[in-house]
């Protein structure tokens, strides 16, 4: 820990930086500039080779996987995952996990006595033979290990925070439009059934669209007289306040997307759904509208602290990034920065 | 309004006459052992995110633990209730978590080393109501290590629980209670909480292995205790329990006595029709000939029968809902209380942690639990066991989506299952519904009014006690309207066929049944294209009729619930099968794991359909 104090001391940018963001792990940071500076456990590079053989691998793991070859784009995106998995599984190590471990250690336990039925080595004894095959660097179930406590430390800080109220503005601020109650209308619809009507479905409607029009039919307070014109149905005239997506789970997309265009008090149409053709007045339109925070409150918080688990394993790579020279094998045989 | 301890507001769209809502109760996540062995990762929190339609990634995950496939639905659900299993509940989160007391012990490990053999060993000693040691001499250390799933699993219910006016989704607090009995005769249930107040544990086989006492504990701990705790609990795959799953008999071959009658009727209101292991609601030739009763149907009768070679695997009459439906009026009429007069719902089951993902779809991921379980590996070929299906939905009407109101539409059952699709379907019954009603504009007005809905008892007959009372108003009569699954932008839904009321009574001492068809047509000839799953011919958006019983007794006991069904379309194998264009002239070019495509027994089409809850009738005493 006294380490990691002492780097904050050290560089007034990067200081400031971590005491504003309480996000970045000091531990990983702390334990990570301790691998590298301290000549006991030095002796992890603080260069990154991805070779050739590297990127066979991926290559061919995807194509057994989904049975065809990466894009290019999915190739690079492979490689630079790769990178981003090599650099925390560096820090994992440097923290001593791959030693001490409880599940690292069964596993290459497991694996020895596998290979080698020898029962009269006790686990201490295996395991320095697995140590000694650095089999730990090979066993894809230990790099999957090291990689989930990784990502485990690295996201419970960030979800173990309670943010604070100006917090929690700023992120339903920023994000506004993932919290916005969408636009709602409410209307009444009068329906001519395709079952029943058939070829004549569509004049039909035209012709009670104009037929309320016409008689100035007024569903707020003549509702009857208006539905009496209906084919039966089962979904009421009348419609509470709904937004697009609910009116489309009742009477179809089309009717759904049509239905936001309509002029307000007024009977239009034809409107057609999944069931037929519609006569609609629309009476009252809601805008999208943002709730009070504290009517998502709980939502805001677990989106928030999504994002700060993101924010803290992204800080965490490109600090790494930053220390460590990544040099990717070009075909030529020379390497790039 | 205050709902178990929380203050939550009226919803803006609440509909005095109620709406259809959507939703699925029985879901598992990798809090549930069998879905963990199949590297199942969500977690409560993300099958609720699935639910509202974010997009969330599902096994296998790459050398590096990341997901390589991902789901998402294409149309959000109303509701949901996580029900990982009671059972293992402790074990799965201490198998799983260095430094607790038993990650160490040889069935964890073996549990971490060879998935699949713990899943059938540790299944088998649940099932044997066995704790294994590293639980402790009374199994307490296993069940103090489920205090921590079942905290998050009431958190993440919690968190995503629209309280606020705009009533976006619902969540209910739940648990699976994994009865079994010999080779894997399945009497499993679903137990489902009206609000937060809920037991500090979930109550185990392993612990109540009875089920008599697991009503008596739910009473004891949830409804009898202080507070608003309100429980039911919902049977699921009667299909797979050899006759297990309603008994009316007890071992010493007596029949069942009036406390177990009297609980089923206080606790069951409901039961699962439907769901990714099959159909439960009859099967042909058994106690029935109707010939839709031929629907995705399991071949075996039991878990056990699917994986031992040479146990008996006949499927019973008791196993299906229809016939234990007939055989509760038999039983109230010794009794005076039916244990048996079901509601229906219909879910998906899915241990993946997918609510909601019920459609037939070539993308059909499989549901995992007892079906094919999903490896490490992308594999061509089926997802699931041909005979398996993406699952059903609860359709429950309630006049807004809020835990109190769609808990008070389950409590009096006026519920149905799809069978995947969103068909809406309301059933009212009554002494004289008009002949008019479907003209109207107020036919759920009227139905209330006239009568009672779907998962009631009829009111008395009016002048019953009138001789002069002229037979033709002596029938009860039935109002039933169904709206077909209005569809997505990507898949239009399908027309409707028909409605059918199914009648069942006893006569004489005897138990009987009829199917009626009420509307719609059976013979439209419409029909499936199986190269390229294309439909023909004419159906129906929506289809009404008020129906009267022409062979109405009044001394007879009797129940009615509709089915709605659609036009034929093609079932997710077959659009599987065309996805990879199979073909089956030349058996010896079908690529490997495509074979069930071509299996003489393969069924390709499906005819989607709605069950309602029924409505019954008593006769006078």
């Amino acid at each position: 820990m006294s380490d990691t104090a002492e780097q904050m001391k050290a560089g007034p940018g990067r200081g400031k930086r971590l005491i504003r963001s309480p996000l970045l792990h000091f531990v990983v940071l702390g334990a990570l500039l301790y691998g590298f500076n301290t000549a006991g456990r030095g002796t992890e590079p603080d260069v990154l080779d991805v070779s050739h053989e590297d990127m066979a691998a991926l290559v061919d793991d995807w194509t057994r996987n989904t049975g065809r070859p990466p894009s290019d784009a999915e190739r690079e995106r492979l490689i630079q995952q790769f990178i981003d998995d090599e650099l925390l599984l560096q820090v994992a190590r440097s923290l001593g996990w791959d030693r001490d471990d409880p599940v690292v250690q069964r596993r290459l336990i497991q694996n020895v006595r596998f290979l080698d039925a020898a029962p009269e080595k006790n686990d201490a004894q295996v395991l320095a033979e697995a140590y000694a095959l650095e089999m730990e660097r090979s066993d894809i179930v230990v790099r999957r290990r090291l990689l989930e406590r990784m990502r485990l430390m690295v996201g419970d800080r960030a979800r173990s925070r309670t943010p604070t109220r100006e917090e929690l503005e700023a992120y339903f601020e920023a994000h506004s439009d993932d919290f916005m109650r969408p636009a709602r209308i409410r209307l009444t619809q009068i329906h001519l059934s395709r079952d029943r009507r058939g070829a004549s479905l569509h004049d039909d409607a035209i012709a009670l669209v104009e037929r309320l029009e016409g008689e100035a039919i007024d569903p707020a307070n003549d509702l009857e007289a208006a539905t009496a014109l209906a084919d039966p149905f089962l979904l009421q005239a009348r419609l509470p306040l709904w937004s697009q997506r609910r009116l489309g789970e009742r009477l179809g997309p089309t009717f759904a997307a049509a239905a936001f265009d309509l002029p307000m008090e007024r009977w239009s149409g034809p409107v057609e759904s999944s069931y037929g053709e519609h006569a609609v007045y629309v009476h009252e339109r809601i805008d999208p509208v943002l709730p009070p925070l504290d009517d998502v409150k709980t939502k805001v918080i677990a989106e928030l602290h999504r994002q700060w688990e993101g924010e803290a394993m992204r800080d965490v790579l490109r600090e790494l990034r930053g220390r460590v020279e990544v040099r990717i094998a070009l075909s030529d045989g020379s390497s790039a920065s | 309004m205050v709902e178990g301890t929380v203050e939550r507001e009226v919803c803006e769209d609440r509909t005095a006459d109620r709406r259809a809502f959507f939703g699925d109760l029985h879901v598992h996540t990798g809090f549930s052992l069998d879905a963990s062995t199949m590297g199942t990762r969500t977690h409560p929190a993300d099958a609720y995110r699935f639910a509202q339609g974010e997009r969330v990634g599902i096994q296998p995950f790459d050398a590096n633990g990341r997901p390589m496939r991902s789901i998402q639905l294409e149309r959000p659900i109303d509701f949901a209730a996580v029900t990982d299993h009671a059972e293992l509940l402790g074990e799965t989160r201490i198998c799983n978590t260095p430094g607790m007391t038993g990650y160490d012990s040889i069935i964890c490990r073996i549990y971490r080393a060879w998935p699949r053999v713990a899943y059938y060993w540790m299944n088998l000693q649940a099932a044997r109501g066995i704790r294994h040691d590293f639980c402790g001499d009374d199994g307490g250390i296993c069940r103090e290590a489920a205090r921590t799933p079942w905290q998050e699993n009431r958190e993440a219910a919690e968190a995503a629980y629209d309280r606020s006016a705009a009533c976006r989704f619902t969540t209910f607090h739940g648990y699976e209670w994994t009865g079994g009995a010999g080779l894997g005769n399945n009497f499993h249930r679903n137990v489902i909480f009206a609000n937060d107040v809920v037991p500090d544990l979930p109550t185990s086989f392993i612990e109540t292995p009875d089920l008599v006492q697991f009503w008596g504990r739910l009473d004891r701990e949830c409804r009898s205790a202080e507070g608003e705790c309100d429980v039911l609990v919902i049977p699921h795959n009667s299909n797979l329990s050899a006759g297990r799953m309603f008994r009316t008999k007890t071992e010493d071959d007596l029949s069942i006595g009036r406390t177990e009658v009297e609980r089923r009727n206080a606790f069951e209101p409901l039961v699962e029709i439907m769901q990714h292991k099959g159909e439960s609601e009859c099967s042909l030739g058994l106690g029935t000939r109707d010939e839709l009763c031929r629907f995705e149907k399991l071949s075996t009768n039991s878990f056990g029968a699917r994986s031992v070679p040479g146990s008996s695997a006949e499927p019973l009459p008791r196993q299906f809902v229809r016939n234990i439906l007939k055989e509760g009026l038999r039983i109230e009429a010794r009794l005076g209380t039916n244990p048996f007069a079901f509601g229906f719902i219909a879910s998906t089951d899915t241990h993946l942690g997918a609510p909601g993902l019920a459609q037939e779809s070539s993308s059909y991921p499989g549901h995992g639990g007892a079906g094919k379980p999903p490896g490490d590996k992308l594999v061509r070929g089926f997802p699931d066991h041909i005979d398996f299906n993406p699952g059903g939905l609860a359709g429950v009407w309630a006049e807004e989506n809020s835990r109190r109101s769609l808990f008070a539409g389950m409590k009096r059952k006026e519920t149905f299952g799809t069978s995947g699709p969103r068909i809406q379907v309301r059933l009212f019954g009554g002494w004289g519904y008009p002949e008019t009603m479907c003209q109207s504009d107020r036919f759920a007005r009227a139905g209330y009014d006239g009568g009672v809905p779907m998962g009631s008892t009829l009111p008395p007959r009016p002048g019953q006690d009138d001789p002069s009372t002229p037979p033709a108003s002596r029938a009860p009569n039935f109002a039933v309207s169904a709206m077909r699954d209005a569809g997505t932008t990507l898949s239009p839904g399908t027309p409707l066929q028909r409605i059918q009321i199914i009648k069942g009574w006893l006569e004489d001492g005897k138990l009987k049944e009829r199917v009626y068809d009420v509307a719609g047509n059976a013979r439209s000839g419409a029909g499936v294209d199986l190269d390229t799953c294309r439909t023909w011919g004419t159906g129906f958006d929506s289809l009404c009729d008020v129906w009267s019983d022409p062979d109405f007794d009044a001394r007879e006991p009797a129940f009615y619930y509709a089915r709605v069904v659609e036009n034929p379309t093609c079932r997710w194998s077959q659009q599987l099968c065309i996805a990879n264009h199979i073909r089956c002239n030349d058996l010896d070019d079908v690529p490997e794991g495509f074979e069930p495509c071509c299996d003489e027994n393969h069924t390709r089409t499906i005819q989607e359909r709605a069950w309602t809850s029924p409505i019954w009738y008593t006769p006078p005493s």
